[in-house]
């Protein structure tokens, strides 16, 4: 199944375009590879070495997730950290969202020995789902909330994995209305500012809810919202929610104690 | 003011870009880069003002190493962006970063000042607007209004609109006039053209009599709107989820 895939319109061929991608879907591998390589120092240096932390557990042997959850986790942990250390990562559809499509489609595809091919097409679908998401709610923090970076992050890699993994159109709808249900309402309340805390975090949840939602829908499960409903509930969830809630540091993770500690350590005191 | 509230696929998985931010990082080399064409990336000395939270945000997000980066011509896909200031100082090029305080301005407002080869300042007034994407606003003090996904020729002339549109239908009949504004003495305007333009078309526009100063913004964005792959198929989907699309 081949969505948003009509080159027609824009004066390149199929082939040129499918290129395109390829190279974003280069550039994702890349950037696990980079963040699983070495400790990357980030600019804010608030929560580092964690990829490196769950590459050694995940080796341990002591999972308690299953080899794939934790190799997701540790994947969009060392995207992120790349991220954050200003290396080169694929924004999808944010920078601050960059790891949950690499680590969940790269990862499960890998595992599952899908052709490159394959991937690459999927990838088109979950950007189509992007597209429809922006063009009818938000995909930035500031707009909507986390819920529109990282949700639509995940949202958009449980309809890559639907679709890599043969579902047909109404099973990519029903994988992304559920990973969006998921998550819907979750505020963008990074520390001092830094996309570090939670960003980091948030994208291991938004990429194991990806794969989740896929195989829910893979298995039958209906969403019963349709995924245009849920990108309306996305939208009106993104309005309501205050605006000390959306990447303005003025409530949740963002105002707790320890926050507006590190926070004056950065900038200095607020006034 | 109106931002573009359109995407293509490639906005959407793409661009790759350097880290951490969409918004601080990409759309602050995007701004450079809109800016380095007031000198063809050759500056001889840079001052970046920010306003609002980037005032107190810019030094820890690199937003000044990124502006930095764009003006000396780095792509946002550029390993050396996060050395850029120290690369331009070697370079001979000043760079000077600082505050400022704006009445009525996009919370993520950057001016960037340029001194040319010439030693002419020329100064850009733009916003970060969020997920990577850009707003330039003025162009020494004239509006441009133009989000960076589209060629456009910017600049000041003292012919009047008719006078003008004939003096363009002598250099390229496509050639589009998008606005038009009195500006006391002179005339701002704003080119475009449905196809790329190139710095030919721009010394053609430069060579009219009357025109004071012009300058090409190329597009920064990884596609431009007018290469936008067609969402028809995902759109369709959508809307009629019971069909199948095969491919």
């Amino acid at each position: 199944m081949v969505i948003a895939f009509d080159a027609e319109k824009s004066g390149k061929t199929e082939a040129e375009v499918f290129e395109y991608m390829k190279q974003n879907y280069v550039a994702m591998r890349d950037s696990i590879q980079k963040g699983l390589e070495k400790e990357n120092d980030l600019l804010g240096n608030i929560f580092k070495g964690n990829a490196a932390k769950m590459d050694r557990f995940a080796k341990s042997g002591r999972s308690i997730c299953g080899v794939t959850v934790t190799e997701i986790v540790k994947n969009a942990l060392a995207v992120m950290e790349v991220n954050g250390s200003m290396g080169k990562i694929v924004a999808c559809p944010t920078a601050g969202s960059a790891g949950t499509v690499p680590a969940a489609v790269i990862t499960v595809a890998e595992k599952n020995s899908v052709p490159e091919e394959k991937v690459v097409r999927a990838l088109f679908t979950g950007a189509g789902i992007g597209v429809i998401i922006a063009e009818n709610a938000s995909i930035s923090g500031a707009v909507g909330g986390c819920q529109a970076e990282c949700g639509s992050a995940s949202a958009m890699a449980a309809a890559i994995i639907t679709d890599m993994f043969d579902g047909d159109s109404d099973q990519v709808l029903s994988a992304v209305s559920l990973a969006l249900g998921n998550v819907l309402g979750m505020v963008c309340d990074p520390v001092a500012g830094m996309v570090e805390i939670p960003c980091i975090q948030r994208n291991t949840i938004a990429a194991v809810n990806a794969i989740i939602c896929a195989e829910m829908a893979l298995a039958g499960v209906d969403s019963v919202i349709p995924a245009d409903e849920m990108i309306g509930a996305l939208k009106e969830v993104g309005d309501l929610m205050h605006v000390s809630l959306k990447d303005t540091l003025g409530a949740g993770i963002s105002n707790t104690p320890t926050a507006r500690k590190i926070e004056e350590r950065f900038f200095g005191k607020r006034d | 003011m109106t931002y573009s509230n359109s995407f293509d696929i490639f906005d959407i998985i793409g661009p790759i870009m350097i880290g951490p931010s969409s918004s601080h990082t990409a759309g602050a080399v995007r701004i450079g880069l809109v800016a380095g064409q007031l000198c063809d990336y050759k500056p001889k000395e840079i001052t970046v003002l920010f306003h609002g939270s980037l005032a107190s945000t810019y030094s820890f997000h690199k937003t000044d190493v990124a502006v930095v980066a764009g003006v000396t011509g780095m792509k946002v896909d550029d390993e050396r962006i996060r050395d850029s200031i120290d690369i331009a100082r070697k370079g001979e090029i000043k760079v000077n970063v600082d505050k400022v305080n704006l009445e009525n301005a996009h919370p993520s407002t950057i001016i960037i000042e340029i001194l040319d080869q010439n030693g002419k300042k020329q100064v850009l007034r733009s916003a970060t607007i969020g997920g990577g994407n850009i707003y330039i606003e003025e162009v020494n003090g004239y509006r441009v209004d133009t989000d960076g996904k589209q060629d456009c020729i910017v600049g000041l002339t003292t012919q009047k609109r008719p006078e003008f549109e004939m003096q363009l239908s002598g250099i390229d009949e496509k050639l589009e006039i998008v606005s038009f504004a009195d500006q006391g003495e002179c005339y701002s305007f704003k080119l475009e053209k449905a196809s790329p333009m190139d710095g030919r078309m721009l010394q053609k526009v430069r060579d009219l009599p009357g025109t004071k100063e012009a300058f090409l913004f190329k597009a920064v964005m990884a596609l431009t709107e007018k290469e936008r792959v067609s969402l028809g198929h995902a759109r369709s989907l959508l809307q009629n989820p019971r069909r199948t699309i095969a491919g």
